[in-house]
């Protein structure tokens, strides 16, 4: 399993003729098979810091490395908020089609999406269309996508941010499932510091605009976790830790 | 439900033909001058074998522009929306091919292609072409950025986006384009014939109204309106089976 290593990255982007600085000299390192989150206020820069680690858009300065290799698009897998599946498509051709895009033949991807399927309580879903879905199941589908195309790096920019409570409470304990068989290394990207803290090995404070990192800080929680666990004091008080480190950090 | 929706339309267009049929016979209208629907009825039986091989002659110029349109409109949008500079170059050509006024090169199509149906292919062309050619462009172009990422996260080849998201994403919008242009088609082979033929529809339409045979010519309009309704009827019938995802989507978001 590859490790992700973000040395000394600064990002810039144009707009409106000027230049601006999204990300500033961000170091981080990522352990293979553990989640890092990456939590701060929205806008901060977060979202492109992440298309920088999947090879989208060349960083000014530093480097990026996967695996001990540079980063280039078709390594990593890139999950947004929106699931992003394509409506003419079967939730089967959904699933199987990040593994088509990297060159698996047609036929073995789809045995390989269905089995996925099958294994992550999707099997019933297979020949449907994405629009006869609800939204978690899209997006479980979404994920499926993602982590099948056999990139054991995942990318997740607020996967979760735009679903009902409940919901993303299912899809959280899903998404630890789904972690646990395929062993990825995963950054997660949220404001949500509950989520963070839920899911993660170790988060990362980042500032808002640009992105430094402000602290980073272990998870104390043992895997595996379970929903008892949300509702603990000792989350609680992470929580409350977490919200305090940010709101100094960042001053409005 | 089913009876509220085709029978409003079938109610109106009754009751406009009995409006028609009333008005000509209370008022004792000649017929040269406005024949009564059941006259035009008639007509059309007692002229079909005049009527037939006109309307297959109308209808296979019609279709023959329309597909030529359909092929070159696709290939053209397509290269445009992959080759900025080709879109540069080209889309002015393909904005003048609309506003040119085809009234009045047609008579020229005429002597550069003669009287058959070539001169009257080229003027359906000229009609049909333009709202493929838009229709697919706008379509390439408005793909969600997000969809394009996407793919290319998973090593998708700049083909391959092309091929299964932005080719499929520009699909309804194509096919919104194609009604336009069928029922633009029938219209591009009448004023096609209009400008000098042998046969077809709109040939004999010139020759009923120059010889005051205004059953023939009310006859022949009809026809033409039921062959637009019949190809735009088609043309819908396609859409439903190309891309079903448009309507379920649509169904779901009710």
């Amino acid at each position: 399993m590859p490790e992700i290593v973000i040395d000394d990255l600064s990002v810039a982007y144009r707009e409106r003729g000027g230049e601006f600085l999204a990300v500033d000299r961000l170091t981080l390192r990522v352990g293979d098979g553990s989640i890092m989150a990456v939590v701060g206020p929205s806008g901060a820069g977060k979202s492109t810091l992440l298309a920088a680690v999947a090879g989208l858009i060349e960083p000014r300065s530093g480097r990026i490395s996967v695996g001990g290799v540079p980063t280039r698009p078709g390594k990593v897998g890139l999950m947004p908020q929106e699931d992003l599946l394509l409506p003419w498509l079967t939730v089967l051709d959904n699933a199987a089609l990040g593994l088509e895009f990297g060159g698996v033949p047609v036929r073995e991807a789809r045995e390989r999406a269905l089995a996925a399927l099958q294994d992550f309580g999707l099997g019933a879903f297979a020949r449907e269309h994405p629009s006869s879905l609800s939204g978690g199941m899209r997006q479980r589908v979404s994920f499926l996508r993602t982590a099948l195309a056999g990139q054991d790096v995942l990318l997740l920019d607020e996967p979760f941010g735009s679903l009902d409570a409940l919901t993303r409470a299912e899809l959280h304990m899903w998404f630890l499932g789904l972690w646990q068989a395929y062993r990825s290394t995963v950054i997660l990207v949220t404001h949500d510091v509950e989520e963070a803290a839920f899911l993660a090995d170790t988060i990362a404070l980042v500032t808002a605009r640009p992105a430094r990192v402000l602290k980073e800080i272990e998870v104390p929680f043992s895997r595996p976790r379970d929903l008892s666990l949300m509702g603990s004091p000792r989350l609680g008080r992470l929580k409350a830790d977490l919200l305090g480190e940010l709101l100094s950090g960042a001053p409005r | 439900m089913r009876i509220a929706r085709h029978g409003a339309p079938v109610l109106l267009f009754l009751l406009v033909l009995a409006a028609w049929q009333w008005l000509v016979t209370a008022f004792r209208v000649e017929t040269w001058l406005l024949p009564s629907p059941i006259a035009i009825v008639g007509s059309v039986s007692s002229s079909a074998g005049l009527l037939g091989p006109n309307l297959v002659v109308t209808l296979e110029e019609t279709l023959v522009g329309f597909f030529l349109s359909l092929v070159a409109g696709v290939l053209v949008a397509g290269g445009m929306h992959l080759v900025p500079r080709l879109r540069d170059a080209v889309y002015p050509w393909v904005i003048i091919s609309q506003t040119v006024p085809i009234i009045a090169i047609a008579p020229l199509l005429v002597v550069w292609f003669g009287f058959g149906p070539a001169s009257k292919i080229i003027v359906v062309v000229l009609f049909a072409f333009f709202p493929i050619v838009v229709n697919t462009y706008d379509g390439l172009t408005r793909v969600p950025q997000g969809l394009v990422r996407m793919a290319r996260t998973f090593g998708a080849s700049r083909w391959q986006v092309f091929r299964r998201i932005e080719a499929m994403w520009a699909l309804p919008a194509l096919m919104s384009g194609v009604r336009i242009a069928i029922t633009y088609s029938v219209v591009g082979a009448v004023v096609g014939e209009w400008v000098g033929s042998e046969a077809g529809l709109g040939y004999l339409l010139i020759r009923a109204s120059s010889q005051l045979e205004t059953e023939l010519l009310f006859a022949d309009v009809m026809l033409l309106a039921l062959l637009g309704l019949a190809l735009f009827g088609l043309a819908g019938l396609a859409e439903r089976i190309a891309v079903p995802w448009v309507r379920e989507e649509r169904m779901i978001s009710k």
